[in-house]
């Protein structure tokens, strides 16, 4: 007679230790590039010093404490999922969704400013001014770019999530998804608590 | 789900974090208002993202809540950047 056995192994743990290799890797690919801006900082100390009086401190203070109040719910979140409050977990994801929209929005102003302006990669404007200068805005739009193509990729983890919680793949002794979803968003956290300084602060 | 090393109960920690990384937040954006020499300066604001980084990588993060491994990996890590980040440096500076 033959049996058919159904496995549904589950690993928590060892999904956990992969989120944190995973994080690991993007810890390095962040500190080369802070590495490349703390080695043209040193080398055109003029030109960054001035390009960095360019940038909004208020807006950067802004969407920094946006990001911080967005790793609150999202870590309120991770509780309630395990106290089975499920409406109260989508409410806190929504949240952190519209949080981090508000942060992207932000964004998108700041960048257009700068490219009223003309100081964006490759334009007239920028090419005419200092070797720093060029440097500075170079590194500015593709950091703080990349660290926004992160912050899209949380956004859509945390729809995945919703949609697990909401289909009932995702509830209080299951939710592996959410506390993996909660790192990489804190992750982001993580990279503006550092880009926020060095180009907003340090002048 | 595994069982962490301490269960976090209460949404207070998570409050009191959010505290203490804005307070320390404004208090960099504070500091760039301060008459300070420029290395003193850089070194109290990137020391104030570092004990905000500890604080994220500790609580929000829960390296506190799990087991020890996990934060010595993360120890390694950082002190592997960290290390990367002076050699570079010491050899730009003093080539």
């Amino acid at each position: 007679m033959e049996h058919t056995l159904a496995i549904n192994h589950r690993d928590d743990a060892a999904s956990r230790i992969g989120m944190w290799l995973f994080i690991f890797t993007e810890l390095f690919l962040f500190a080369g590039l802070f590495l490349v801006f703390a080695v043209y900082r040193v080398k055109y100390y003029e030109g960054f010093h001035l390009a960095s009086k360019e940038l909004n401190v208020t807006i950067g203070t802004i969407n920094s404490i946006i990001l911080l109040l967005s790793g609150m719910t999202m870590g309120i979140a991770y509780l309630t999922i395990q106290k089975g409050k499920t409406k109260l977990t989508l409410a806190l994801l929504t949240i952190t969704i519209v949080l981090g929209i508000v942060f992207l929005v932000n964004k998108y102003f700041e960048w257009s400013i700068k490219f009223e302006h003309g100081l964006y990669p490759g334009s007239p404007e920028l090419i005419s001014l200092s070797r720093g200068d060029v440097m500075f805005f170079g590194l500015y739009f593709f950091m703080t770019g990349l660290h926004a193509l992160h912050l899209i990729a949380g956004l859509i983890l945390i729809a995945i999530v919703i949609g697990g919680i909401m289909r009932g793949r995702v509830h209080a002794s299951k939710y592996a998804l959410l506390e993996n979803c909660s790192l990489y968003w804190h992750l982001v956290d993580l990279v503006w608590l550092f880009l926020f300084p060095l180009f907003y602060l340090i002048n | 789900m595994e069982p962490t090393k301490k269960k976090i109960e209460g949404y207070g920690l998570y409050i009191i974090t959010f505290t203490v990384l804005s307070f320390l937040t404004l208090l960099a954006v504070w500091l760039t208002h301060v008459r300070l020499a420029s290395p003193i300066m850089i070194g109290f604001i990137m020391l104030i993202a570092a004990c905000q980084a500890v604080i994220v990588l500790f609580y929000n993060m829960h390296l506190k809540f799990h087991d020890r491994i996990l934060t010595i990996f993360v120890g390694l890590i950082f002190s592997l950047i960290i290390l990367l980040i002076i050699v570079t440096m010491l050899d730009f500076v003093y080539r």
